[in-house]
């Protein structure tokens, strides 16, 4: 039987039930880009001989919200009911998971509906700047495709590749059940008996780390040109280390210090200081493989030259000088205390084993996550800092207007020693 | 001292209600699922209570509240909070403007004095105004200016409304924004933000007791302050629709459309949320299925009824995919309302929407935060907390005569708004 996870509440009438794979969009062939989002979205248009129509309706009468989040380390099921409709949501949801039909007709249409959410994603310039990001720094590596498919690699999506991925994918030590709420564990184990009993075997192929992305070096900035912008979508980042590494703690509160709060260095220079950015934080990601340290602004397009500058100052002299002792204490204390907001409701609690289990985590190390960082020390941050966070390799991409605003960066300086690209923002 | 204290049965939980002299009312809800507290203040002031010439200004000042108070140096507010590991938030709509803090229960007796403490102590000064101005103005690039939806969204209620102040939106005109000055900003908070124009709601793992012991000592001291009577102009009856359409970076139009409909307290309120889901509340709703998977004249739609104090919009918003035009998404929109008028929906569509406003609902009220903002949204926009209940009541209710009578007193043609988005190619 496939692994069951439970946190039990009975306060309210409800219950959530995930199924959870071990494997995502970072497992997709570059010239399949895209292929488990789809893969997994065909598996509710049609399954169990029930058309997407039926599919639909019943999950309407079951009064039951469907949601499918697919990532690069894992995609997931999720369907929340009411308590009095479990064994029905139960069997629906086991029916998306283990008999999908993969109709060429749903296919065809849900290549053309994918074309138009690409439209709908290029209209969010958050969205765009991520997704230019991530292909800039990850290139042909797993955390390079984009999830969504691209335009060339669309067409390849289709029924027979969705079968292929779901036969890979869908195999007893690949998928997770996940259950929170009004029931409890006998009651989660017996349905699994009942409704996925006939789950395939298979061998773990999805735990494994991927391999370490190439590092590029220097200083590359992609102005992504769209018209009539009135501000700039501004990313940072770089490739991070592995959280495996010696030092990954360190660079977890050092990262918190630098852009984790409302009382960080970024906010309090970019925002509260000179107000150029509604917004300014700092991230540091972590999953089965290296994935990357990001900062953001989002500034007028007037402003954008002065932001890009003093963003660029800050982490300078954040890698080179490191954090000091009252931000180190200040960043420790605030990770350790809010760590109980993960541990808030049964659905909280579920998300982080479910976290921990697809980023390939060791048991036990996100519930030692308070011990964890109160164990940092301002050595072993500011060591982690200069040795392992890259000021002069940033991949810089800014969503804007681009004719506007490149003789300001170049009046600025801020072109020097750089390679500077400039895309049209519909381009993949 | 405590006037009055009143209660509500909340699943096999229970919240209560207590009053202080000076006006201030609470809310109590012990919840020792998790070792942490929700902690919001709500005020009974939004973009409803401003003036032309000065949008924005409620939502500028819930920005200035987290700057500096007599005994709290600039900063200092967040800074006391995520030293003990909260977090802090606020939001500013039509009718309310709410202050989140979310914290590890340990802290809720600093919370107490750090609330007070800004309810009564806030210094305004230039320096914070113009730090905060500019942010306010990136916000509205951000969520207006840039965001074909958020600009569609402001049209919809610019065009929708020509007297009341939901005409304008709650971030305001930008040259509002840039006007408004530091005495604007000192007479708002001396007007607005006193304890008997407030509710403080706390929900967690808590002792009642001492808890009200707190807070009777950090804000039983602040006085009571008079607060305008509003004067609410009548939005009178539309009776012919409107239209706008604007140019935009977009691959393909975008149509909102808007029809008024009643306050959140009204009883048809639960019947228009019931005809928002089964227009496009889910992939089997009337809408998505004609628009989305029949005819795939659009990428997606969404549907909604506002849930403001006064007649907000029924609302209905519509991606087209490229080579469509929003008035085919339109003559659809129309022929649907028809056929819900004519023919009302079948029983099991009426228990499908239903049973998905249940589960959204109770989902809404699983994390401490979610009841707070629960309870708080009821007391301020409803009246009273213990009317937060009434929305599941009333869903029962709904059967398919009542849709068809929703759908033709306030989704007429000739009651409709509708702004567009067009592709900067099309002449």
């Amino acid at each position: 039987m496939s692994e069951v996870l439970v946190e039990e509440n009975h306060d309210l009438p409800i219950v959530r039930l995930t199924a959870a794979l071990r494997t995502g969009g970072a497992d997709d062939a570059p010239e399949l880009d895209g292929l488990a989002s789809f893969a997994t979205e065909l598996m509710v248009r049609g399954a169990a001989g029930k058309s997407r129509m039926a599919i639909d309706e019943a999950l309407d009468a079951l009064g039951a919200q469907l949601t499918i989040h697919t990532h690069h380390d894992g995609a997931q099921l999720e369907l929340t009911a009411l308590r009095d409709r479990l064994d029905e949501s139960m069997a629906m949801l086991c029916d998306l998971l283990l008999r999908p039909d993969f109709s060429i007709d749903e296919a065809d249409r849900l290549r053309r509906e994918q074309r138009a959410h690409l439209d709908e994603l290029r209209e969010e310039d958050s969205l765009l700047a991520g997704r230019f990001l991530s292909t800039r720094l990850f290139g042909e590596h797993p955390y390079g495709r984009t999830l969504t498919g691209t335009e060339a690699t669309l067409p390849r999506l289709t029924a027979d590749a969705a079968r292929a991925w779901h036969d890979r994918a869908v195999r007893a030590p690949g998928v997770l059940f996940a259950f929170a709420g009004d029931l409890d564990a006998t009651v989660a184990r017996h349905l699994v008996e009942k409704y996925a009993a006939n789950l395939r075997d298979g061998d773990d192929v999805y735990s494994r780390p991927f391999a370490a992305p190439t590092i590029r070096t220097g200083t590359r900035v992609t102005l992504v040109d769209k018209p009539e912008r009135t501000q700039s979508q501004i990313l940072l980042g770089h490739v991070a280390p592995d959280w495996r590494a010696s030092g990954f703690d360190g660079l977890l509160v050092a990262t918190h210090a630098l852009g984790g709060t409302f009382s960080s260095r970024l906010m309090d220079e970019v925002r509260a200081k000179r107000g150029l950015s509604y917004g300014a934080g700092a991230l540091l990601g972590q999953g089965r493989g290296r994935k990357a340290f990001v900062m953001n602004v989002f500034p007028s397009l007037e402003q954008t030259a002065e932001t890009l500058a003093l963003v660029r100052n800050i982490y300078n002299d954040f890698c080179k000088r490191g954090i000091t002792e009252a931000e180190l204490e200040f960043a420790r204390v605030n990770l350790r205390e809010s760590f109980a907001f993960n541990l808030a409701t049964p659905e909280d609690r579920l998300d982080l084993q479910l976290t921990g289990e697809l980023a390939g985590f060791p048991p036990g190390h996100l519930a030692r996550f308070p011990e964890r960082m109160a164990a940092v020390s301002l050595d072993v941050a500011n060591e982690a800092l200069l040795r392992d966070m890259r000021p002069d390799d940033l991949e810089i991409v800014i969503v804007t207007t681009a004719d506007e605003l490149r003789p300001e960066l170049a009046a600025a300086g801020l072109l020097e020693d750089a390679t500077v690209e400039v895309v049209p923002y519909d381009h993949d | 001292m405590l006037l009055s204290s009143e209660q509500l049965a909340f699943g096999r939980l229970v919240a209560r209600r207590h009053q202080l002299d000076n006006g201030l009312t609470v809310i109590l809800l012990r919840d020792v699922s998790a070792p942490v507290i929700a902690y919001q203040t709500w005020f009974r002031v939004g973009s409803r209570n401003e003036v032309a010439g000065r949008t924005g200004i409620a939502h500028l000042f819930e920005h200035l509240m987290f700057n500096q108070t007599v005994n709290l140096p600039p900063g200092e507010f967040d800074r006391r909070i995520e030293a003990v590991g909260g977090e802090t938030n606020a939001a500013t709509w039509v009718d309310w403007t709410y202050y989140v803090t979310d914290a590890p229960s340990a802290a809720l007796s600093a919370l107490v004095g750090l609330e007070a403490e800004r309810m009564q102590h806030l210094l305004l000064g230039d320096e914070q105004v113009e730090s905060e101005r500019e942010v306010v103005m990136n916000e509205r690039r951000f969520r207006v200016d840039d965001s074909v939806d958020g600009t569609l969204n402001e049209a919809l209620y610019r065009h929708a409304f020509e007297q009341h102040p939901y005409h304008w939106p709650t971030i305001g005109w930008m040259q509002d924004i840039e006007a408004i000055t530091i005495e604007d900003c000192r007479a708002f908070y001396r007007t607005y933000y006193a304890p008997n124009n407030a509710t403080v709601v706390i929900v967690g793992d808590l002792d009642e007791e001492a808890t009200l012991a707190a807070i009777r000592g950090a804000y039983g001291p602040i006085a009571r302050q008079p607060v305008p009577v509003e004067r609410i102009p009548t939005e009178a009856l539309q009776t012919e629709p409107r239209r706008w359409e604007v140019h935009k970076e977009v691959p393909a139009d975008r149509v909102h459309m808007g029809w008024r409909a009643v306050g959140q307290g009204d009883p048809d309120h639960a019947t228009l949320d019931v005809v928002a889901e089964l227009m496009g509340g889910g992939n089997a709703s009337r809408l998505y299925r004609a628009l989305v998977v029949d005819r795939e004249l659009a990428s997606s739609v969404q549907a909604s009824v506002a849930p403001f104090r006064d007649p907000g919009l029924f609302e209905i918003s519509v991606a087209l995919t490229r080579g469509h035009r929003a008035e085919e998404a339109e003559l659809v929109v129309e022929a649907l309302l028809e056929a819900l008028a004519k023919e009302g929906p079948g029983p099991a569509e009426v228990d499908g929407a239903r049973a998905r406003l249940l589960t959204r609902f109770w989902t809404g009220l699983r994390p401490q935060s979610g009841k707070a903002e629960a309870l708080g949204h009821a007391e301020v926009t409803l009246g009273d907390y213990r009317r937060l209940f009434e929305a599941p009541e009333r869903y029962a209710k709904v059967d398919a005569e009542a849709v068809q009578r929703a759908v033709r007193t306030y989704l007429g043609a000739s009651r409709c708004t509708t702004v567009v988005a067009r592709p900067l190619e099309t002449p």
